[in-house]
């Protein structure tokens, strides 16, 4: 896989709120073999403005793969999630949902909403790498799919 | 015949009659036709005997006839025997009164001293009777209620009810029906009538009565329980919600702790001294731990909180599935797990699965120095199956065969054996929640076999 250092980076956004795991995402990336650019949106509304280059975010990159907390202020994560779902410019960026809850209801609701992956945040942070990396392993079959742009 | 004779014996029957007569004065309870007979038929008597009396004197001033005086012992005679004939009568007259009035005041003791109201109603819907309960329900003296309508004594509402009854009554049923009163100051008194209708000599209805119970303690007491329920639902789903919030919310900073002293070691370990390396170990293992026990009360109380409607389940392709998931486990302790063939339970699947599961890897756990061996059955026992895991592990002391079901109890130290020790307490929860019970029982010869009960249900086999 080495081949992508030389690649374009994956633009990653993360949609979370807590410092702590955005710092958390950010030093598993770090330790990652593929270039990542890692953008945080801290809410739902910020997410979608995000995803659809409004105001300051006219000019950003079309990420190559959503990381989504699920509990978010204003706008929680499955709105957000439904709404990308529903927007055909978004449809086909993967999403990967990452949270605490454990609770089947949440995985279900999440996969009748298409959620491309869905993923506990590990407690211990060598697992967290590990996710990680399944993401990114995951992330590289996508593109080896043809791209829908 | 000689006419003394003849007047001696009218006077003695007439005397009789007389007797008979004024004996009969107070059978008849001095009734007054009977009053003047016997004194007619006494004061005849006292007229043959002066008649009598006059033939011994023999005075000029009287001449009895001896054929009038036959006429007369005859007609002395018949008095007799009528006097005689209807005694019996009257005294049956009385006998039945004295019996209809000893009835008549057994039936009142009884009315007036039962628990229950009693109202008597005639055809205007007017109330002729009422006991004293009745009156004590509804706080009314007796004046206050006889001749009065039943409706004046029931709002508009249960007026509804009872012109209702009345209707389905006429219809011939007469089932028992609840209805509130309005008594004295308004006071709500909720009943149930038990109606019956009074019919005439034709069998025409008349009236009705009703035997009235008052409900309030009951219903008092129906709302206390309710109430009490109600607050019962309330704190436990209070717990439920707190046990769930708490352990749901703790996560997250507990996750910063660990996550971060993780993040710690994988950069600095070896890079500060022997000692941080270890305080970092301790920490990173105080906060999995933390973390783990968590888990175990998040899904201890989620036995409750999750639990899926019961339905038939094939118990035997539950645990299957259990040995399937533990596959690793068991191939990695050596362990052979053989069963019986198990039958259809009603329950949750997911949870039977996690019972099994926790018995098993329990048992993985704590084996001994043999090569593991563990075995299920089931066989029913009155109205339940009762399920068993034997094995020939370690065994469990005896005097802690009630504590190991506890929650966070752990019978070695920590280091032996690690885990929470919260398996067998959801394995606890669960059953109970089927209805069943769960209890361990020492092996001769070491290990030890868990048991537990799942009641069969109806519509079963």
């Amino acid at each position: 896989m080495n081949d992508m250092d030389t690649g374009k980076p994956i633009e990653i956004v993360l949609v979370e709120d807590s410092p702590g795991d955005v710092r958390l995402t950010r030093e598993a990336l770090k330790e990652s073999k593929v270039r990542n650019n890692l953008h945080v949106a801290i809410d739902g509304v910020e997410a979608m403005a995000f995803l659809r280059r409004e105001g300051k975010y006219a000019n950003v990159p079309k990420p190559d793969l959503i990381l989504l907390d699920l509990n978010l202020p204003k706008k929680d994560g499955r709105e957000v999630l439904a709404e990308i779902k529903s927007d055909e410019h978004l449809r086909s960026i993967p999403v990967v949902i990452l949270t605490t809850s454990q609770a089947e209801e949440d995985i279900l609701r999440t996969y009748n909403l298409h959620a491309n992956c869905y993923i506990t945040k590990p407690v211990n942070f060598d697992r967290f790498v590990e996710v990680l990396r399944c993401i990114e392993n995951f992330w590289l079959t996508i593109v080896k799919l043809p791209r829908t742009e | 015949m000689n006419l003394t004779l003849v007047l001696t014996i009218s006077v003695l029957l007439q005397a009789t009659a007389a007797i008979l007569a004024l004996r009969l004065i107070r059978i008849t309870r001095t009734r007054l036709a009977w009053v003047l007979i016997a004194s007619a038929i006494s004061l005849m008597t006292l007229r043959r005997l002066t008649t009598l009396v006059h033939t011994f004197s023999a005075a000029p001033t009287y001449q009895a006839d001896f054929n009038s005086e036959l006429i007369a012992l005859a007609t002395s005679l018949l008095m007799v025997i009528g006097i005689a004939l209807i005694a019996p009568i009257f005294l049956s007259i009385k006998r039945s009164e004295e019996a209809l009035r000893e009835s008549e005041e057994k039936h009142r003791a009884l009315v007036e001293t039962m628990s229950d109201g009693l109202a008597i109603r005639n055809e205007n819907g007017l109330l002729t009777y009422v006991n004293d309960r009745f009156c004590a329900m509804l706080g009314y003296s007796r004046d206050e209620i006889i001749g009065h309508p039943v409706t004046d004594f029931l709002d508009e509402a249960n007026q509804d009810i009872l012109g209702e009854q009345m209707a389905t009554g006429t219809k011939g049923g007469h089932p028992s029906y609840d209805i509130t009163w309005t008594g004295k100051g308004g006071l709500k008194i909720p009943t149930i009538v038990s109606p019956a209708p009074i019919r005439d000599a034709e069998g025409q209805i008349k009236g009705s009565f009703g035997v009235i119970t008052d409900i309030t303690d009951r219903k008092r007491a129906e709302e206390a329980l309710q109430q009490a329920m109600a607050e019962l639902k309330r704190s436990n789903d209070e717990l439920q919600q707190f046990a769930s919030v708490a352990s749901h919310d703790l996560q997250e900073p507990l996750r910063m702790i660990s996550s971060y002293l993780q993040l710690i070691e994988r950069r600095y370990k070896g890079k500060l001294d022997e000692d941080a390396d270890e305080f970092i170990a301790f920490a990173v293992d105080g906060a999995t731990r933390l973390q783990d026990m968590i888990n175990g009360l998040l899904a201890y109380a989620r036995v409750g909180t999750r639990g899926k409607p019961f339905e038939p389940i094939a118990s035997e392709a539950v645990l299957e599935q259990a040995l399937l998931n533990l596959q690793v486990a068991i191939e990695e302790s050596g362990a052979t797990v053989t069963h019986d063939p198990l039958p259809t339970i009603v329950g949750d699947a997911a949870q039977l699965d996690r019972v099994f599961q926790n018995l098993i890897s329990n048992a993985i756990k704590f084996h001994g120095e043999e090569p593991l061996h563990i075995h299920i059955s089931a066989k029913p026992m009155g109205n339940e199956w009762v399920f068993s895991a034997r094995d020939n592990g370690l065994g469990i002391d005896p005097q802690y065969q009630d504590r190991i079901f506890g929650i966070f109890q752990h019978l070695h130290a920590r280091e032996e054996y690690p885990g929470i020790g919260i398996g067998l307490a959801i394995c606890k929860r669960i059953v109970e929640r089927h209805g069943g019970r769960i209890w361990v029982e020492a092996e001769a010869g070491g290990g030890s076999t868990f048991y537990f009960t799942i009641p069969i249900r109806r519509g079963e086999r």
